[in-house]
């Protein structure tokens, strides 16, 4: 692959690059600082993007993902809300709701204050559409798979066949 | 490439091209008769179509037309316009199906005087037995090339087998191996041997794995007796004043109706679809739906006691990596009610990418504990559960009249509640496979419950006499002797084992039945 030679400022004289782009660049092997991508939304404002990113990640934990993974799911969400009227009010309602049950920030929240508000919306049609789409958007993205050492597409390598598929060596002998 | 007239009148339709339709189709058409294959997908390539992406080939191959569920299932709850996972494309489930061909048991084809009055189930023996299938077995075997057979050698164990398999052999489990599986081991029926890419539900990419798609279906083509029309979606099977089935209505890709005539229809659309087809199917003559006097159509519905065990170990096992059921313990498969259930259950590796694993690991759940479970995903062994259920009157297919699919018919609703043997069984079974684990040192063990069905049974069953099922021992409609049933919805009882070799079995013995029958002007 042609190793690309691109500068920090490249990234932020653009300014615009999605979430998504930045996930994909960053696995390539380039180094991005943080402050060179954006979530990039057409519908949500700013400021509910980042409250349901909020959201997502006390859905679903983990550490060793950055922001950028969940901003890439709200993007999904954001693009899906652009023909759908219903998700866009459920969505900007939903977050309205999280709000009212924290003086009006939820971004301001800790994390643990969060799951306690969270906890409160749990079942509602907000929470389960936001949770559904996550599921599958955050654990399909295939930037993350690495992180869990799931290992993705084997076709293109030729199988497991030589690469380790039955290289246990732990298990106790008989 | 052969084509047959709309009006031709003498062609069998065989309706699905999976391991029923598809099998069914090619045996007809070796033995020189004219077959029309009407499959409702699309037709995809395994080399250019299929990707190892889970999602994505989901959304390729999986029946996703609306059906509803009820009942107290959980998957009514979690998944409740899924209740299947199985295929809509040329070749059907045998697309997704991990490759699993195991033998029915002798005692299996009589349940009633096996098992005896269970409570609450319908239980029936089958009109055949071991014996008559077994010619049919060896032919299915060969045909689709399963391990451990013919002299084809077993598969290589992976790390998820070899995990479950110290742990069998731990609690001192006898019966434990790579499986008898439709998946070359070495190159064979010009097809490749597995290289242990994993993903064998998202469509083998190597056509290692038996499937219709590139087996039958292109033999069927080579005899010049056999057309397939993809997506050809049936609406409706007709009939004359005489009563018997004369063509049937199907939709094609455009759009556009038309009437196939046909001198038999066989219907081979998996356990849902087929009753619905037959229900949908209700005219002045048939006010219930054809083939239905028994009004036995769509009762029965089994779908096997399945559930997952997940081990969690301090070391990687990478369980992803190979065949996706890669190896069996099946000293549980006998029928010993000293364990507190009736019939048995079987113990299989599998194995979910982190995709699906976080869909089905537990639908719904999020939070701490849950991402926990799947940072540990490098770490996790599996293994399915699979057994006999009961076959209940009330668990069955309906047609949902408040919900029209895309041609404004009404959709299936699928309805289950678990007996109480199956859920014994499954109780057990949970209980068996978490000890195989923590026998070689599991740090957790986690139960999930049952994936939305992949084995589909017993909506239109066998039966010796008319009033107790749909179809007699020949898959042929006790009311309407030109119409016949040929997947997994004529099965009497669901047994241990995982069911396409039976079907394929099944087809193959159906195939001689309706040539001789044909020839003798019977039918």
């Amino acid at each position: 692959m042609k190793k690309q030679n691109l500068s920090r400022r490249s990234f932020l004289k653009k300014g615009t690059m999605t979430a998504a782009g930045a996930v994909a660049i960053a696995l390539s092997g380039i180094s991005i600082s943080p402050s060179a991508w954006a979530m990039t939304l057409t519908t949500l404002d700013h400021k509910t993007g980042k409250s349901l990113s909020a959201l997502c990640r006390v859905l679903y934990p983990h550490k060793q993902l950055t922001d950028v993974y969940y901003d890439a799911c709200v993007e999904g969400l954001d693009a899906n809300a652009k023909n759908d009227p219903a998700l866009l009010k459920l969505l900007n309602e939903g977050v309205q709701t999280l709000n009212s049950h924290s003086q009006n920030n939820f971004l301001a929240l800790s994390a643990e204050q969060q799951l306690l508000v969270v906890k409160k919306i749990e079942g509602s049609p907000f929470f389960n559409q936001v949770r559904s789409h996550i599921v599958v958007a955050l654990y399909n993205n295939d930037k993350i798979w690495s992180l869990f050492g799931y290992e993705g597409p084997s076709f293109p390598y030729g199988g497991y066949l030589e690469r380790g598929f039955d290289d246990i060596d732990w298990l106790p002998n008989h | 490439m052969k084509k047959f007239d709309l009006n031709d009148s003498s062609v069998v339709v065989v309706i699905g091209s999976g391991a029923g339709g598809g099998t069914l189709s090619n045996e007809l058409a070796q033995k020189g008769v004219n077959v029309v294959c009407l499959e409702a997908g699309k037709h995809l390539d395994f080399k250019t179509d299929f990707v190892n992406k889970e999602w994505e080939m989901f959304s390729k191959e999986a029946w996703l037309d609306k059906r509803t569920t009820s009942g107290e299932w959980r998957v009514a709850k979690d998944f409740p316009n899924l209740p299947a996972w199985i295929c809509k494309t040329v070749g059907g489930s045998t697309l997704h199906w991990a490759g699993a061909s195991l033998r029915f048991q002798e005692h299996e084809f009589k349940g009633l005087s096996t098992y005896g009055h269970v409570e609450g189930a319908n239980l029936l023996d089958w009109p055949i037995t071991l014996q008559d299938l077994e010619p049919y077995y060896d032919m299915a075997e060969d045909k689709m090339g399963v391990t451990q057979t013919n002299g084809i050698p077993a598969l290589p164990g992976n790390n998820n087998y070899k995990v479950m398999e110290a742990g069998a052999k731990q609690l001192g489990y006898k019966e434990v191996h790579t499986g008898r599986m439709a998946i070359n081991s070495q190159p064979r029926d010009g097809r490749a041997s597995c290289r242990q890419l994993g993903f064998c539900f998202q469509g083998c990419r190597m056509g290692a794995k038996w499937s219709t798609l590139y087996t039958e279906i292109p033999k069927a083509e080579a005899t010049g007796h056999f057309e397939l029309r993809a997506e050809a979606h049936v609406l409706k099977i007709t009939h004359n004043q005489a009563g018997k089935v004369d063509g049937v209505i199907y939709v094609d890709a455009d759009g556009q109706q038309h009437t196939q005539k046909a001198r038999v229809v066989c219907v081979a659309g998996n356990s849902i679809e087929s009753p619905r087809l037959l229900l949908n199917s209700a005219s002045a003559q048939f006010p219930d739906g054809l083939a239905n006097s028994s009004g036995q159509v769509g009762r029965n519905y089994m779908r096997h006691v399945t559930g997952s065990v997940y081990g969690v170990f301090e070391q990687p096992v990478n369980m992803h990596r190979g065949t996706t059921m890669a190896g069996i313990i099946q000293d549980e498969s006998e029928h010993n009610p000293t364990r507190g259930f009736v019939a048995g259950y079987e113990m299989e590796t599998i194995s979910l990418g982190l995709p699906f694993l976080a869909a089905f690991l537990n639908p719904g759940s999020w939070g701490k504990e849950f991402t926990g479970e799947l940072d540990n995903y490098e770490n996790m062994a599996g293994m399915w559960l699979v057994g006999e259920d009961m076959p209940q009157e009330t668990n069955r297919i309906t047609l949902n009249h408040e919900v029209k699919d895309q041609y404004g018919l009404p959709v299936a609703n699928v309805h289950v509640t678990d007996h109480p043997n199956d859920i014994a069984m499954r109780e057990q079974a949970y209980k068996q496979g978490a000890a195989v684990y923590e026998s070689i040192g599991a740090l957790n063990t986690i139960r999930v419950p049952p994936y939305p069905s992949t084995h589909n049974l017993g909506t239109n069953r066998m039966s010796l006499n008319a009033k107790d099922g749909v179809v007699n021992g020949w898959g042929q409609s006790h009311d309407i002797d030109n119409l016949f049933i040929s997947d997994g919805s004529q099965f009497t009882t669901g047994a241990t084992e995982n069911p396409t070799l039976t079907i394929v079995a099944l087809a193959i013995r159906q195939s001689e039945y309706i040539a001789r029958q044909m020839a003798a002007m019977n039918i």
